[in-house]
């Protein structure tokens, strides 16, 4: 099993008692395989993936990546975990500003010391199509662009498991389409699992699997 | 409709906290400028009536003549009262004891200003006009020398009195000719009985005057046109002595402090508007699509910061109030009258300073924000990117040189100090920007910490030096506060030594001086130089045919020595060779108030004799010194014949005070003037001043404070983001800990050290501008600046990056 969680359950404190995001959540992802959640706005899509990925810790309940297990982990420890599992695709793809296309793909391979991190960084930014765009900064690029790049930074992290956020949510269908086919094409060559939050019922039912949520539930 | 709209997104703002900084900063000058204004404008307000009433009035005027009716009725036409009175020396006699004393007859307005304080048999009595017809009051000096009792009989000239009062204080104290010498007052409707004006007696007609500040200047004008050798006007304002100084000089010492916090107050505002606008672009582009015109939603966003500026100003004063009463509360008991209440001063300065910030560092941005046109909104744009950025430079910069001006009232000082500022901007600018010219490896560097802090530092360069200049400035004021109050007070502490002559010798004959010079042996107390004196009228002779000779209109008391007087300097010509072709050594003030110049020919009258000589040098004259100082002195040997009294200072040690009766006893004639309590009162002004800094200083070091926290914040947002990003990829907390620390420690020392630079800039401004010392190098500050810098940086970084791990990376991403 590459992900399994038993009775995550995610709640907040608010101004009206403690706010239940998610409750008593189990699901099980072999490798290889791939996973879409999906659900209405608000019924904690995001929440479950960042949960999954590590980048938030639930109030109970166990979850496991790649035998790790994240709830009994530090954030150091989680963060480390990350390095080795985690590659993420975000809706509004979190470029640094201050970088340029090939520097921000460079990232991944920078922090797991990689001395090739440069010629690694330009075969992805090659792969997704963007040679002749590899010094440009974030905001010369347009949206469609600036994803691939987020897709070529998650080729370069070389992960076991690609997270993706509703990665089409701010695109066109055309370049939607194109994002979602390099999500598989990375999910084929870097990663071992692909987990996807997704609106887009072409690339949910792409995935092996289907969970849906609704109100902090798998239904 | 935009007023409530406007309160409404105040209110929601302060309580968010987005306004919070630039709240706290103005408040802080507010409080800073208003504590000052308000204890300087009180202090000067209370000396201002002290030295009226020992002048007995806003002004006097001397004469050795009446006078003349022409000027007379001009000056009847004027709004103001006057008290007249006529000063002559005469001999009192009473059963044979005889003495010579200073007489002064007062007309019925006696005395203007202030009360009389008597002593009548057993009690004192505090009274408010002259003596009655018949009756004279002696002063206790004057009872004791005629031997004499209350009610009994004494004569002058022709006339007897009857002795009704001993007078204990009077409040015309400070007068020319007769002050020291033993004293009488009679009622001016008894002069003529007496019989002892007669022409060519030496005699001084006074008048003086109180009324409003433009009926005084009237007044002046109408004198001054009058005025005749041998005249001499003088106002209360005139505060040439030690005390007026000391106030003068805490007074812009003072404001000059409170600039440095407003100058922080208005960078902070600056920076944290910038942030504030940034944050509001999307709120501006909802405005826009629902059809509000740039100017509504400028005027919008201008209330809000009017807003802002009132309550600042509000709770500023309210904060500075109880400030100031902190600095006061020591003053009160030292001033006999109450402290007067403060005017509207503080009010419009305050006022002034935070509409200046507001307009030269908050506007700008607010111009930006509403000018970007919606498409540059919905593509997010950063304002500070808009063209319009000179607007903001040009504001900024001229608010920044009104505010100097507007706290230190001179332009040279203020040109002085705003290049001084901006010197040490293009340098840190400069310095950074070539330090980090070289162009930087690929990619974050996010492998190792250095490496990482390094790459950031060269990515950052040009926010950086913003936040470098922004620290520079916090650390240098502070190293200017800290150095003022630590080195500059006590040296100026220490211009008044220990051993300053706490007690004055006038109206000593040339027989007493072998006498008094063996008393002071054997009582073992230091002898120190003593002075002829002599009334002289000096006139400037003219150089050519053409001048007319012009008299310098006043008497001035000349002394004669051959040696420089201690605490003078010779500052241009030569002191006296002790040959006969010596002349006059005269003051720098006098030498500049009458155009003279070394060579010049004058004419001295004195004693019946006049003399042609010229001005053979000009000195320093340190008047702060409590020793017999002289504006004119002469060579010994032309005054040889001259008849003269002699004037002395001693420094009586507190555990000696019974010498003085002592002496007072056996030298009748000699007046004795001690001036413990005004060395008391100027110690006391220095150290409560001193108080006053340590509070200034606080504050100043608070606006520093929030100076710091407003440029980190800034960039706060930029670099939690960033952290969040690297975080997901799975970098460790302790890389973003030590990269960020080192960076910051890298920032800290170079603002350290041009912290360093611009505090000796500062202190040598303040040494040689403000409080007349020689400028010194404080090596003391170019260590500690470093150190501060580095320190109080990495503390403040450390604080950022526990903000910055404390949230998870999913929080960040998806909240921001
Ligand atoms: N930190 C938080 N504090 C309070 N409420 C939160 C927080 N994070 C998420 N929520 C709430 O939980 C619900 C689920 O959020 P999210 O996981 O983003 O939903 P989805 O991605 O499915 O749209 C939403 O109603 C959101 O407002
Ligand atoms: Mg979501």
């Amino acid at each position: 099993m590459i992900i399994k969680t038993c009775n995550l359950t995610k709640r907040v404190p608010s101004a009206d008692g403690e706010l239940v995001i998610l409750e008593n959540i189990n699901l099980e992802l072999e490798e290889g395989r791939s996973l879409a959640i999906v659900g209405p706005s608000g019924s904690g899509k995001s929440t479950l993936l960042g949960l999954l990925a590590g980048l938030d810790s639930a109030t109970s309940g166990e979850v496991f990546l790649n035998d790790h297990p994240l709830h009994d982990l530090n954030e150091d420890e989680r963060a480390k975990v990350r390095k080795e599992n985690v590659a993420f695709v975000f809706q509004s793809f979190e470029l640094l500003p201050g970088l340029t296309a090939l520097e921000n793909v460079m990232l991944p391979s920078e922090l797991k010391s990689n001395p090739e991190a440069k010629e690694r960084a330009t075969e992805y930014l090659v792969r997704v199509g963007l040679n002749n765009r590899l010094n440009h900064y974030p905001r010369q690029l347009s949206g469609g662009e600036q994803q691939r790049v987020a897709i070529a930074r998650a080729f370069a992290c070389n992960a076991k498991v690609l997270f993706v956020d509703e990665p089409t949510g701010n695109l066109d269908n055309k370049t939607g389409s194109r994002i979602s086919e390099l999500l598989f094409e990375v999910n084929q060559e870097s990663t071992n699992a692909l987990v996807v939050v997704t609106h887009d019922v072409n690339l949910a039912k792409k995935c092996d699997d289907q969970v849906e949520l609704s109100e902090g539930l798998i239904t | 409709m935009a007023y409530r709209l406007s309160l409404k997104l105040f209110w929601r703002e302060l309580k968010s906290g987005q306004l919070i900084i630039m709240f706290f900063s103005l408040v802080l000058a507010v409080a800073t400028v208003s504590s000052i204004s308000l204890f300087t404008d009180r202090l000067e307000k209370a000396l201002m009536m002290e030295t009226q009433e020992f002048l007995g009035g806003d002004l006097k005027f001397e004469s050795n003549d009446l006078i003349e009716d022409e000027v007379y009725e001009k000056i009847q036409k004027l709004n103001l009262k006057t008290s007249e009175m006529v000063q002559f020396a005469s001999m009192l006699s009473s059963q044979g004891n005889l003495q010579l004393a200073s007489i002064k007859a007062v007309d019925k307005n006696y005395p203007l200003v202030g009360e009389m304080e008597l002593q009548s048999e057993s009690f004192n009595e505090i009274v408010k006009n002259p003596p009655r017809k018949g009756q004279v009051w002696l002063d206790r000096r004057l009872m004791d020398i005629l031997d004499l009792q209350i009610g009994e009989t004494v004569s002058i000239g022709e006339a007897d009195f009857s002795v009704s009062h001993i007078i204990i204080t009077e409040p015309d104290r400070a007068s020319n000719s007769f002050a020291f010498a033993a004293k009488a007052i009679i009622n001016m409707e008894d002069l003529a009985s007496t019989n002892v004006i007669q022409p060519g007696s030496r005699v001084r007609f006074a008048s003086l005057y109180i009324g409003e500040k433009d009926e005084i200047l009237l007044l002046k004008n109408i004198l001054e046109n009058a005025k005749q050798p041998g005249d001499d006007i003088r106002e209360a304002t005139d505060s040439n002595d030690s005390l007026g100084k000391a106030i003068e000089r805490s007074g812009n010492f003072l404001l000059l402090g409170g600039l440095l916090a407003v100058l922080m107050a208005g960078f902070t505002v600056g920076i944290s508007s910038q942030k504030f606008a940034r944050r509001h672009i999307e709120y501006v582009a909802i405005l826009k699509s629902l059809g509000s015109t740039s100017w509504e939603i400028r005027s919008l966003y201008s209330l809000i910061f009017i807003e802002l500026g009132i309550f600042s100003i509000f709770f500023g004063l309210i904060l500075g109030w109880y400030t100031q009463e902190a600095f006061t509360g020591v003053l009160r008991e030292y001033f006999p009258t109450n402290l007067p209440a403060p005017g509207f001063k503080p009010l419009w300065i305050s006022s002034l300073t935070v509409f200046i910030c507001l307009i030269g560092f908050v506007y700008p941005n607010l111009v930006k924000l509403t000018s970007i046109s919606p498409l540059n909104i919905l593509r997010r744009e950063d304002p500070r990117k808009s063209n319009s950025s000179y607007l903001l430079s040009v504001l900024a910069l001229s608010a920044m040189f009104v505010l100097i001006f507007v706290y230190t009232e001179r332009l040279m000082l203020t040109t002085v100090i705003f290049f001084s500022i901006l010197f040490v901007f293009a340098l840190g600018f400069g310095l950074i920007l070539s330090f980090f010219r070289t162009r930087n490896k690929l990619g974050l560097g996010a492998n190792k910490a250095l490496s990482l802090a390094w790459s950031e530092l060269h990515r950052r360069k040009y926010s950086n030096s913003l936040q470098v200049l922004a620290f520079a400035m916090a650390i240098g004021l502070s190293l200017i506060a800290f150095s003022a109050r630590t080195d500059l007070m006590s040296t100026w502490e220490s211009t008044l030594p220990p051993d300053s002559p706490n007690n004055f010798l006038i109206n000593i004959t040339k027989s007493e001086l072998n006498s008094i010079y063996s008393f002071l042996e054997e009582n073992e107390i230091e002898k120190r130089p003593f002075y002829p004196i002599t009334s002289s009228i000096i006139i400037k002779l003219p150089g050519s045919a053409l001048e007319d000779p012009t008299p310098i209109d006043r008497n001035f008391n000349l002394t004669w020595s051959s040696e420089l007087p201690e605490n003078n300097k010779v500052i241009s010509g030569d002191w006296f060779k002790g040959t006969p072709s010596d002349g006059l050594s005269i003051s720098n003030e006098i030498a500049q108030r009458y155009r003279l110049s070394i060579g010049d020919e004058v004419k001295v009258f004195f004693s019946d004799q006049e003399v042609n000589t010229y001005i053979q040098n000009i000195r320093e004259v340190n008047w702060d010194s409590f020793s017999p100082n002289f504006f004119v002195i002469g060579p010994p040997s032309m005054f040889k014949d001259s008849t003269a009294t002699y004037i002395s200072s001693l420094y009586v040690p507190a555990e000696k005070k019974k010498v003085i009766s002592k002496f007072m006893m056996e030298f009748k004639t000699v007046s004795v003037l001690s001036i413990d309590a005004i060395i008391d009162r100027v110690n006391e002004i220095i150290e409560q001043v001193s108080k006053a800094l340590e509070i200034v200083l606080g504050l100043t070091v608070f606006s520093a404070m929030l100076l710091t926290l407003a440029t980190i914040q800034d960039g706060f947002n930029q670099r939690l983001h960033q952290s969040a990003i690297l975080r997901t990829f799975g970098a460790s907390t302790s890389l973003l800990q030590k990269s960020t620390a080192i960076e910051f420690a890298f920032l800290g020392l170079f603002a350290g050290l041009l912290g360093s630079i611009l505090a000796q800039i500062g202190i040598f401004l303040l040494e040689t501008q403000v409080f007349e010392l020689s400028a010194s190098f404080h090596g003391k500050i170019w260590i500690m600046g470093p150190i501060i810098g580095t320190i109080l940086i990495c503390t403040l970084s450390t604080l950022l990056i526990f903000s910055i791990t404390r949230k998870n990376p999913k929080e960040i991403i998806y909240n921001t």
